[in-house]
């Protein structure tokens, strides 16, 4: 390698910014090279002075007076909730129209067959109650006005209300959602992959997980959330939010990779309560993904598994290879998933995969 | 290197897992997570304890970008008032901080917006988006201290580095938050590389 074709990537190194291949270029090239390597130092001294500098900087700073009193003050006389139609406002339409349309079919649904909506038309049997309530979405037929919803651009995402449940129309409704976000799901993978830049950060690609059926007790939405839940606007709750004002502790939402290799294509994509799993091939090579909900905090920094430690966007990971060789896992938190990335792909792949997973 | 291993792949990857979940499930400390669930549910007092925990860090990048007492003091205020209206919302798929963080900056921008548009920081916003840097480093000739080299930064110069090395956002982020280019963010972190790594060269030229 020439010296000037490394010394332009200086930089891109010092950011974290280089491919492997690229980074051990550079690493087996200052081995060598005394001159590179001097030049290399000088940069990640001013890099590390500069570092201690802005943080220097930084913390001195000073701070106004009373900052946090006039805080608190503020939050007591200003700090109230949006009320349930201003967050009704921005990205609600779709489900909004979606419920309209729900409403105007049962209410034709109920003149043209004389109110009887518990009894199967075309057979005339009738339902009991307690079936339209509990039967699973994909025992119910996916009318079109559910697919309606699917295709907006906001994506219906359901809290788990514990208020709705004592609220049979309530339920429903949530219910109705809840099919249409089985929809979704059935989408390809492309409808899945939204704009990750949203103003606030969340990312809107997720779907969330729209289940309303037994959870394990352990893992239900605790307390405090059923109180906040109860506080706001039951209707509004259950109608879904929008996916940033969604209580959705111990929900799983999947991050999807933002890379893919060349001509990869998704297999399958299955999902339970709290883990996804997506199988990819790519040529004649596969690999999958798994995310799973993690519960409390960090996964422990002193990994259980015997590997090599890495560190994936920061977050440290291990990676293992199977015996005999040609196949790599890779396990890593990111956010509150666990995440395992396994596959033939030779272990660069899998590594970029992973750190465009977030 | 990567370690060998005996078992069945399957088996291992399993086992991984329960015992991160097992490690975790003794968690008893009140950690961020209770207390922005608390402040979820409407519990102020642990909100008012998430406030005063990065308070100054909210203050000190509202400054960074802002480059005013008083209107660092009114977006943080603004800030922490919009969180806690917001705070039902938030799913904790980040990190509080990471969450507030965003908050801060948006305003942030919105204010400079305007700002702008009430003419007050024309040239404020003149030259966040221009390329100062060649009159940086021109200055930087003749400021031998790093620091005074740094004070020579404009605004959104300064703002790339505190994210950069004080906040530790990688370039992807840092250029998203700010809306600008990863070209951008790199080149400005280059060149302020390049200035120091000049400025000590200098310095131990001197020193002889």
């Amino acid at each position: 390698m020439r010296c000037d074709s490394i010394k332009d990537w200086f930089n891109d190194y010092l950011d974290g910014d280089l491919t492997r291949e690229r980074k051990e270029a550079v690493d087996n090239h200052l081995e060598q090279c005394s001159h590179c390597r001097r030049e290399f130092n000088k940069l990640k001294q001013a890099d590390d002075f500069l570092r201690l500098e802005v943080r220097r900087m930084f913390a001195e700073i000073p701070l106004p007076e009373g900052l946090q009193s006039k805080i608190d003050d503020e939050i007591k006389k200003r700090g109230r909730r949006l009320p349930f139609y201003k967050r009704l406002q921005r990205g609600y339409a779709g489900i909004a129209a979606a419920l309209l349309i729900f409403a105007a079919a049962y209410g034709m649904f109920h003149q043209q067959f004389g109110g009887r909506p518990d009894s199967n038309v075309m057979n005339g049997e009738s339902l009991p109650e307690a079936t339209e309530q509990a039967s699973p979405p994909e025992a119910a037929d996916q009318s079109q006005v559910y697919q309606l919803d699917a295709d907006e651009d906001v994506q219906p995402v359901i809290t788990e209300d514990p208020v709705g449940e004592s609220n049979p129309d309530v339920q429903k409704q949530s219910a109705n959602i809840k099919k249409s976000s089985r929809v979704m799901e059935k989408l390809p993978a492309e409808t899945l992959v939204g704009d990750a830049d949203s103003a606030t950060g969340i990312n809107p690609c997720s779907f969330t997980e729209t289940s309303l059926k037994k959870e394990e007790p352990a893992k239900r939405a605790n307390e405090i959330e059923g109180a906040a839940a109860a506080e706001n606007d039951a209707a509004a709750t259950s109608a879904g939010k929008e996916i940033d004002k969604v209580n959705a502790d111990n929900k799983l939402v999947p991050l999807l990779p933002s890379y893919l290799p060349e001509g990869t294509v998704m297999e399958s994509l299955s999902r339970s309560e709290n883990t996804v799993n997506i199988n990819y091939k790519a040529g004649n090579l596969i690999f999958g993904i798994e995310e799973r909900l993690a519960p409390e905090a960090n996964v422990s920094e002193d990994s259980p598994a015997k590997g090599k430690e890495i560190k994936i966007n920061g977050q440290s990971g291990t990676l293992l290879e199977s015996t005999p060789p040609g196949r790599f896992t890779v396990i890593f938190q990111q956010d509150r998933l666990l995440i395992t990335i396994e596959g033939t792909l030779p272990v660069e792949e899998i590594l970029s995969i992973a750190e465009s997973l977030r | 290197m990567i370690l060998k291993y005996e078992p069945p792949l399957l088996v291992s990857r399993l086992t991984v897992k329960k015992e991160a979940f097992g490690h975790m499930g003794t968690k008893v400390v009140m950690s961020e997570r209770d207390l922005v669930r608390a402040a979820q549910a409407g519990d102020k007092e642990a909100f008012s304890e998430l406030t005063g925990k990065y308070l100054s860090y909210a203050f000190r990048i509202a400054y960074t970008v802002l480059q005013s007492h008083s209107d660092a003091e009114d977006l943080v205020q603004e800030s922490f008032l919009l969180c806690y209206r917001k705070l039902a919302g938030f799913r904790l798929e980040s990190s509080f901080k990471t969450w507030l963080t965003r908050i801060v900056i948006n305003l942030c921008h919105d204010c400079l917006r305007k700002k702008h548009r009430e003419g007050v920081l024309l040239e404020r916003m003149a030259d966040w988006d221009t390329a100062v840097t060649e009159d940086w480093t021109g200055e930087c000739d003749r400021a031998l201290e790093l620091r005074d080299a740094l004070g020579l930064l404009n605004n959104a110069h300064k703002t790339v580095l505190v994210m950069y090395y004080e906040m530790d956002l990688d370039i992807k982020t840092v250029a998203k938050m700010l809306r600008i280019p990863v070209g951008t963010v790199k080149s400005r972190l280059a060149n302020a590389r390049a200035t120091l790594k000049e400025v000590l060269e200098r310095g131990q030229e001197n020193a002889l």
